[in-house]
């Protein structure tokens, strides 16, 4: 009789030995750092998750949520930036998505001076964690700067920014938690020697809207999983390259041309700069999300990328609709 | 004998180190990684000695299992363009010779990953019902159930003509 059990026993890629080892080096090394710290909440690296790489299975994040630690004093609910206020628009998405690429198109060429790309960014998601804690009374954006050269070195920075609380009971639990991640904490710096910063796209990105569609599928199964995922491309692209006008262009016909495309309306985003806001919903990652992009309505430019939870929020302890994500790039 | 916090945190340690590493390795985990968050579980361990339960087993694997997904989250795109370039390079000998349980792996990705994972928790690290219900934080009963379930679902993937077996033999603890 074939026993399915049996068969997955015969599947384990790392099993048991009969007489477990005792602790090597490095493990030794790990217990008397971990001793040493004598049950402080700093532990010997800061992990620090980048909020920027948004968007994963909402599994993930409903584990993570559940990670033990956090502080019993949190609210019910954590602690989310406001919905961005919107004033409806009477444009298709396709209308307005090839004209601002016009207008990208025309904007002179500011991208990388000698191939260095500088991209500095606010951002903010729920699942942010700095060595394992988060933080869930209050809204922390990180002010992140990235800066790498055609040689792939470069530089991280992120500073928590400023605190915002969505009542005062949250902001007393922030207080009695310490004041966790307080203004102009640093965390994290990072520097990367030649050839050790990898950025998601090897070669540059192509000018004309049919390469661009092929290049942003490159680690992004666009086809597979749908326009949420191109949404997620752009971001992710934005977040390692400076684009030309050109480029931005190719980019906003590639998703002009895009299905489930809607066109959201004005809005302020963040930092406080009008923009156009499209959006499309996908429940891919296993609650309704919706995708949101916002372009300067002069430029073309992208300032805004943000990731809503629209009907329910699974386990996670936030209120729908609710934001679980945003970034914000300063140009 | 009363022994210091330090002393039997030290015997956690010992005890459950490499069961925490493997369990990382096995969900794909390379060494090093596997060593940095399981430094990483045991850090949290440290900090909550005080109320860890009584078997810390199933609360390490979950506090490893977050660790792993906060990880993979951070690295998650980047780690999906490697796959996918890895795709195309040429199989090597140890990949070919994964590929013996091919159909157990695709029958296993046919199933939730919550099914995957309730399998895995009890094969590969041999917990029973008990623990694995520590772990999803449910009942024994409901965990015994979710074994049995998962297993008929893996059993019919694999296209296994006999009937699944009967519920007492998954409730059997360890």
């Amino acid at each position: 009789v074939t026993d399915e059990m049996t068969l997955l026993r015969q599947a384990n890629p790392d099993p048991q030995p009969v007489k477990p080892p005792d602790l090597d080096e490095r493990a030794r090394r790990d217990l008397s750092a971990i001793l040493s710290q004598r049950r402080t909440r700093t532990a010997p690296r800061a992990r620090w998750v980048w909020a920027a790489a948004a968007a994963v299975a909402a599994a993930v994040v409903v584990s993570v949520l559940g990670l033990p630690g956090a502080p019993q004093t949190a609210p019910a609910y954590a602690a989310t930036p406001p919905l961005l206020a919107t004033q409806p628009l009477t444009v298709t998405a396709a209308a307005e998505l090839h004209r601002l690429a016009t207008l990208a198109g025309q904007q002179p060429t500011a991208a990388a001076v000698d191939g260095v790309q500088v991209i500095r960014t606010q951002s903010w998601a729920l699942s942010t964690r700095v060595d394992g804690q988060a933080v869930a009374s209050a809204v922390v954006p990180l002010e992140t700067s990235l800066r790498w050269g055609p040689d792939r070195s470069g530089s991280l920075r992120a500073v928590a920014g400023r605190t915002l609380f969505p009542d005062q009971a949250s902001e007393q639990a922030w207080r009695r938690a310490g004041q966790p991640w307080a203004p102009g904490t640093v965390v994290r710096d990072q520097t990367y020697p030649p050839g050790k910063y990898a950025p998601m796209w090897q070669g540059a990105p192509p000018a004309t809207s049919q390469a661009m569609a092929t290049y942003l599928a490159i680690g992004h199964p666009i086809s597979a999983i749908g326009t949420a995922e191109l949404f997620v491309a752009i971001s992710d692209l934005a977040l390692d390259r400076q684009l030309t006008g050109p480029q931005e262009a190719a980019v906003l016909n590639v998703l002009a041309t895009a299905p489930q495309v809607g066109v959201l309306g004005a809005v302020r985003d963040r930092l406080g700069r009008a923009g156009v806001a499209i959006y499309t919903d996908s429940d891919y990652s296993g609650l309704m999300t919706r995708y949101v992009l916002v372009f300067d309505p002069a430029t073309g430019a992208l300032n805004a990328s943000e990731e809503w939870l629209t009907t329910t929020a699974g386990a996670l302890k936030v209120r729908v609709p609710a934001v679980i994500s945003y970034t914000a790039w300063r140009h | 004998v009363t022994l210091s916090r330090h002393e039997r945190f030290t015997r956690t340690y010992r005890q459950y180190y490499w069961p925490v590493v493997r369990y990382l390795r096995r969900r794909g985990a390379d060494e090093e990684e596997a060593r940095d968050l399981t430094a990483e579980v045991f850090a949290t361990a440290w900090r909550r000695f005080t109320s860890l339960p009584e078997d810390p087993l199933p609360w390490l694997y979950t506090t490893a299992r977050n660790v792993l997904a906060n990880s993979r989250r951070s690295r998650g795109r980047r780690w999906r363009l490697t796959e996918r370039l890895a795709a195309h390079a040429p199989a090597t000998a140890a990949e070919l010779d994964l590929d013996v349980h091919h159909d157990l792996h695709a029958a296993m990705a046919t199933l939730s990953a919550a099914d995957q994972e309730i399998l895995r928790l009890s094969t590969w690290e041999d917990l029973g019902p008990t623990q694995i219900a520590q772990f999803l934080g449910c009942s024994p009963n409901a965990a015994t159930l979710r074994v049995h379930r998962a297993r008929q679902r893996l059993r019919a993937a694999l296209e296994l003509n006999d009937p699944a077996p009967e519920l007492e033999e998954s409730h059997r603890d360890r």
